[in-house]
């Protein structure tokens, strides 16, 4: 067989097997389908913050390579005045313990009283050694978040927070707001360690997704102040313990409050 | 007392190890942040489509693909461990007959296009059923299969492309002839 030939059957042959995964990919889910998610038994954090839990800002970022939007699909906005709290969910979406690993995901329940103006979710997944921090995805493809937008009475001021400088290593160290934290030596800090090691690192590894058929994660936007959302990972190391960022984009009133519980879901 | 003669001459073993840790090298010093699966296949398939392409045997790139695999291994530039051995493999396996296919005529574009891109593929469907192996559903790995299959095509295929160049360089230098590989 002549090398022309040749060449043009392995093209045939690999232009096959792409389509043979595209279609793999389309109808995947119902050539495999998964039993249906188990809730384990047990809440792993079930936890009421009050505007005392917003430690930084007023700031337009949250941490990553370079400062990222928090708006779900926006850069950073010098205009926009956002205060972040950091919540650790004592949770990942391989595992409710952090050190059993179990495919699944961290289905996130949260009750917010008197939300004034937007809410944004956003998560973390902390890591080891020299692999970065996890997140979900800012911009572009596949970038997803969750966004409740409130009514409440206007707030005054957030004395608790302060601006979280931009680090010109990439690497971040935040206080969190929570205080039920896994019985382990580590976890009992109050404090945890972002790392950054090129641009975009990290971001797409973690999903929010209202509804675990699409487990890439969207966009959500609510004004449902009761809900419930999913934190899902997809590729070998969504890290060892997850953290909740939320953001609202004013000072909010005496009687905000936000309640959030977590639970493992395993994938079936 | 007849020896047998080595199937590899020692400038062939010298040549193809050297191609094995180019690869773990090249792992290890570029980190391009291109965030696409399958981009570090640009890399990744050069030095076993040179070795493969200059020594021009059976096995060359299973060869490869072994002293890479055992030096990734080692050094654990993956959180599969001893099972990066089977990803490399099937790197330098593919690659191998890839090779054989187009009469080891690998400095020709288009055969340096597919043998990048299948082995890129290899690697990536290797990936897969071990990550599968270890017990992740499937239904988990192949969301987005689609994507990354075309992602791991493109950029192995460019690899390909940029190995099939330097061969050609070097066979039109003269730094090796049709004799020597």
């Amino acid at each position: 067989m002549e090398f022309r030939t040749r060449v043009g059957i392995a093209f045939v042959l690999i232009g096959c097997f792409l389509g043979g995964m595209v279609v793999l990919d389309t109808f995947g889910e119902t050539i495999f389908p998964g039993t249906a998610a188990v809730i384990t038994p047990g809440t792993l954090i079930d936890q009421v913050f009050t505007k005392a839990g917003f430690l930084y800002g007023p700031q337009a970022w949250r941490p990553g390579y370079s400062p990222l939007g928090i708006y779900p699909g926006r850069e950073a906005l010098d205009n926009e005045t956002w205060y972040l709290m950091f919540v650790d969910l004592n949770a990942t979406p391989v595992s409710g313990d952090p050190n059993v690993k179990r495919i699944g995901s961290v289905r996130l329940t949260y009750n917010v009283t008197d939300l004034d103006g937007r809410a944004v979710f956003a998560v973390y997944g902390l890591t080891t050694g020299t692999i970065p921090t996890r997140t979900n995805r800012q911009t572009g493809y596949n970038n997803c978040g969750y966004v409740v937008t409130g009514k409440g009475t206007a707030g005054g001021s957030m004395p608790a927070a302060t601006p979280l400088p931009v680090s010109g290593s990439h690497q971040y160290t935040v206080a969190i707001s929570n205080n039920q934290l896994a019985d382990s030596d580590d976890m009992m800090s109050t404090s945890r360690h972002f790392f950054f090691n090129q641009p975009g690192s990290g971001e797409g590894a973690l999903h929010i997704t209202p509804n675990l058929a699409k487990r890439m994660g969207t966009v959500t936007e609510t004004t449902d102040l009761n809900g419930t959302f999913y934190v899902t990972a997809t590729g070998t190391d969504p890290g060892n313990d997850l953290l909740l960022m939320v953001a609202v984009d004013r000072p909010q009133p005496d009687d905000f409050a936000l309640r959030v519980r977590t639970e493992f879901v395993r994938a079936g | 007392m007849a020896f047998k003669k080595p199937y590899f001459s020692l400038y062939e073993i010298a040549l193809l190890s050297l191609c094995a840790a180019l690869i773990v090298v090249l792992n290890t010093t570029f980190t391009l942040p291109l965030n696409i699966p399958g981009h570090t296949g640009i890399y990744w398939v050069v030095p076993v489509i040179i070795g493969v392409g200059i020594v021009k045997k059976p096995g060359a790139g299973t060869y490869i693909g072994l002293i890479s695999g055992i030096l990734a291994s080692l050094f654990g530039l993956n959180t599969l461990h001893i099972l990066n051995l089977f990803i490399y493999l099937a790197l330098g396996m593919t690659i191998d007959l890839s090779g054989l296919l187009f009469f080891y005529r690998l400095d020709h574009p288009a055969a340096g296009f597919i043998a990048g891109a299948a082995g890129n593929l290899a690697k990536m469907v290797v990936n897969y059923l071990l990550q599968s192996f270890l017990g992740i559903p499937a239904v988990f790995i192949i969301i987005g299969i689609g994507t990354a299959s075309i992602t791991h095509f493109i950029f192995g295929g460019i690899g390909g492309i940029i190995a099939a160049l330097v061969l050609s360089r070097l066979h039109k230098a003269g730094v090796i002839t049709p004799d020597e590989s």
